[in-house]
C-alpha cells in the first residue's frame, strides 16, 4: 500500500489536480504518480460505495486511472477535477454492468467480499462492512464521497444533481445508521 | 450499549478502512500504453459549458438594460406637450418628456413661413422657443401684438414646466428686443369636462416695459381688454382671454337667465391667488347675482344670488321718487342723483343718493315694499 507521506484523508486541492491532469495529458509520468498518490482512496472508496465489494471496485479504480491517461487531454478545466473523475468512476460502473447485462441501475449491487476479513472485529472494519450492508446506494455514495474522497456535500449535491439538502439529510441519516450498527456490535 | 460516537470518529473509521483496503494498482496502470482518446465516448463526461453561471444574471442585466433602452427610447420620441406659439403666425412646437424640440411645424402660412431655414428639432426648447422669438422679432411680430402661449399635453405639471420655461424665453427675447410687445399665456389647467372648479397653476400676462404692473389692471366696465382675441367659453385651454360678453354669457346661463331684464352693475377683470377671472354683478327681477367667471375658460368660479328673481320689485326711479319725497324736494332741485340695488344681509334695497346745496342725502328704500330702511343727511 503505497501510503507515502500522505495522510489518510488528505486531498489535493484542486488547482493542483488540474495542473496534474494536464501533465498527464502531455504524457507527463511524474504528474500521473502524484495524481495516482492523491487520488486513490477516494477513486476507491467510491468505486466500492457503488460496487459493494472490493474485486470490483479494485478492476473500476484500474479502468478509471486507464481512462484518465488517455483523456485527459480532454477535460475542460473548469475548477472540478474530482467532479470529472468521479463522473468516470460511475460511468464505468454504470457501462459495466450493462454489459454484463444487469439493468438496475445501481439501484443496489448484491454485497460482497470486502477487503478486509469478515473476522476483523475492528472499529473500522464494522464501520465499513456496515456501511455496505445497511445503507441505501445513496447514502453510500454522499458518505464515502464526503468522509473518505473530501468532497463538500455542496459538491456532492452537485455531481449527484440532487438538492443540497438532501444530500445533507442523507449524509446525516448514514451516520446516524453507522453509530447505531456501530452500539450495537459492541456487545 | 456502546459509547457514544461522534461524525468524525465514524467518518475517521472510514478512513481508515478504505486505507486498509486500497489496493495499489499503480504499476498496472502505469505500465500500460494508452492511446488517446480521440473522441469523447460515453465514459468520458463531456466538457462542461463554461461560464454557465453568468448565463442568468447577463441574460437579467441584459433585459433590464432592454427595458431601460425601451423605457429611454418612449420618452425621447413620444410628444409629451405641445407648445404652440403666436396667432399669426402660428408656430406648433412638439415636445418630448426631456425637453427637448421633436417637430415644429406652422399652423399657418406666416407660421411656415417662420419656421423656413430654422431648423428647431433636437433643440433644447428653451433654445428654440429663443430662436423662434428672434426670428418672429425680425420678422416684425413683436412690435406690439400680444404673443398667446399655450400648451397642451396629458401631464398638467409638465405643461405647466414647459409654458414657463417657453415664458420665460420669450419674454428674454422681448426685454432684448423691446418694442412693447406682451406674452400671454393660457393658464394650465388639468381637465375638468364638466365645466367643474379646475385645478389652476399660475400664469398670467407678462410684459417687457419696466413700468408696467405684473398684474392685468382693472378694466372699466364693458371695455374690452386691450388686444385681446375674443374666444367662446365652451372650448379647453384657450390663448387669449375671454371678452366681457362671453363672461356675462356664460355667467347668465348658468344662472338660467337670458339677459332680457338683467341689469349688469359689475363687469370687472380681476386676480385673485393666480387665478384670472372676471368679477361680475348683476341685477334680475327681484335679485342679485354674484359671480366670478374664469376668464379664460368661461367656468364658474363662485356664483351667488341673493332674492328671487321673480320678486316684484319698485324701479329704481320709483327708489329716487319715494326718497326725494322723503326729502322735501324734486329731481330738478338736486344733483348727483344716483340709486343702485344692493342688499344687506339678504335684504334687497335701492341706495339712493343725492345732494342739494352742498347737502349730501343718502337713502335706502327697501326694493319690495318701497320702505325707507335709511335716511341719512349730512
Amino acid at each position: 500500500m503505497m501510503e507515502g507521506a500522505r495522510e489518510a484523508g488528505r486531498r489535493l486541492a484542486d488547482a493542483d489536480c488540474e495542473g496534474l491532469l494536464a501533465g498527464i495529458a502531455q504524457g507527463d509520468q511524474r504528474a500521473f504518480s502524484e495524481f495516482y498518490q492523491a487520488t486513490d482512496r477516494a477513486i476507491y472508496a467510491y468505486a466500492l460505495s457503488l460496487t459493494r465489494n472490493h474485486h470490483d471496485a479494485q478492476d473500476v479504480m484500474m479502468d478509471t486511472y486507464l481512462k484518465i491517461r488517455s483523456a485527459a487531454h480532454l477535460y475542460r478545466p473548469d475548477g472540478k477535477p474530482m467532479a470529472w473523475v468521479f463522473t468516470i468512476v460511475k460511468n464505468l460502473v454504470r457501462d459495466r454492468w450493462r454489459k454484463g447485462e444487469r439493468e438496475e441501475l445501481m439501484g443496489d449491487m448484491p454485497e460482497g467480499e470486502l477487503a478486509i476479513p469478515e473476522t476483523d472485529r475492528s472499529d473500522a472494519a464494522i464501520v465499513l462492512r456496515q456501511a455496505m450492508r445497511v445503507l441505501s446506494a445513496e447514502e453510500r455514495e454522499i458518505v464515502l464521497l464526503h468522509a473518505v474522497s473530501g468532497l463538500k456535500h455542496r459538491e456532492i449535491a452537485a455531481m449527484l444533481e440532487r438538492p443540497l439538502s438532501t444530500v445533507l439529510s442523507r449524509y446525516h441519516r448514514a451516520l446516524g445508521k453507522l453509530r447505531a450498527a456501530l452500539a450495537e456490535e459492541e456487545v | 450499549m456502546g459509547r457514544n460516537w461522534s461524525d468524525r470518529e465514524v467518518e475517521n473509521l472510514l478512513r481508515q478502512a478504505v486505507g486498509r483496503s486500497v489496493p495499489d494498482v499503480y504499476q498496472q496502470v502505469s505500465r500500460v500504453t494508452v492511446d488517446p482518446l480521440l473522441n469523447l465516448d460515453h465514459i468520458v463526461p463531456p466538457p462542461r459549458p463554461p461560464r454557465r453561471r453568468w448565463k442568468r444574471p447577463l441574460l437579467i442585466l441584459g433585459a433590464l438594460l432592454l427595458v431601460a433602452l425601451c423605457v429611454w427610447l418612449f420618452f425621447r420620441y413620444r410628444t409629451a406637450a405641445i407648445l404652440s406659439v403666436g396667432d399669426g403666425p402660428d408656430v406648433e412646437l412638439s415636445v418630448n418628456r426631456f425637453g427637448q424640440v421633436l417637430e415644429a411645424s406652422g399652423r399657418s402660412d406666416a407660421g411656415e413661413v417662420l419656421l423656413t431655414g430654422l431648423s428647431l428639432e433636437g433643440e433644447d426648447l428653451d433654445d428654440a422657443v429663443e430662436r423662434l422669438g428672434w426670428s418672429m422679432a425680425n420678422a416684425g411680430y413683436l412690435s406690439n401684438g400680444d404673443v398667446p402661449l399655450a400648451v397642451d399635453g396629458g401631464d398638467w405639471q409638465y405643461n405647466r414646466e414647459v409654458l414657463e420655461d417657453a415664458r420665460d424665453s420669450l419674454e428674454d427675447v422681448l426685454e432684448n428686443w423691446g418694442g412693447g410687445g406682451h406674452v400671454v399665456t393660457a393658464p394650465v389647467t388639468s381637465p375638468a369636462p364638466d365645466g367643474s372648479l379646475p385645478t389652476q397653476t399660475p400664469a398670467g400676462t407678462v410684459t417687457s416695459t419696466p413700468a408696467a404692473q405684473s398684474t392685468v389692471p382693472a378694466a372699466q366696465p364693458s371695455t374690452a381688454v386691450p388686444a385681446v382675441q375674443p374666444t367662446t367659453p365652451s372650448s379647453g385651454t384657450q390663448s387669449s382671454l375671454l371678452s366681457e360678453e362671453a363672461a356675462k354669457s356664460a355667467a347668465l346661463s348658468h344662472a338660467g337667465l337670458n339677459g332680457a331684464n338683467v341689469t349688469f352693475n359689475k363687469v370687472k377683470l380681476d386676480q385673485d391667488d393666480g387665478r384670472t377671472f372676471y368679477e361680475l354683478e348683476f341685477l334680475c327681477g327681484g335679485a342679485r347675482y354674484d359671480y366670478e367667471v374664469d376668464a379664460y375658460t368661461g367656468a364658474i368660479w363662485k356664483s351667488e344670488r341673493v332674492g328671487s328673481p321673480n320678486l316684484q320689485t319698485i324701479t329704481a326711479a320709483q327708489a329716487e321718487s319715494i326718497a326725494l319725497q322723503h326729502a322735501g324736494l324734486s329731481a330738478g332741485q338736486v344733483v348727483e342723483r344716483k340709486s343702485e340695488l344692493d342688499d344687506d344681509d339678504g335684504v334687497l334695497h335701492y341706495q339712493v343718493e343725492f345732494k342739494r346745496n352742498g347737502v349730501e342725502y343718502e337713502y335706502e328704500i327697501d326694493a319690495v315694499s318701497g320702505a325707507i330702511l335709511k335716511a341719512e343727511r349730512d
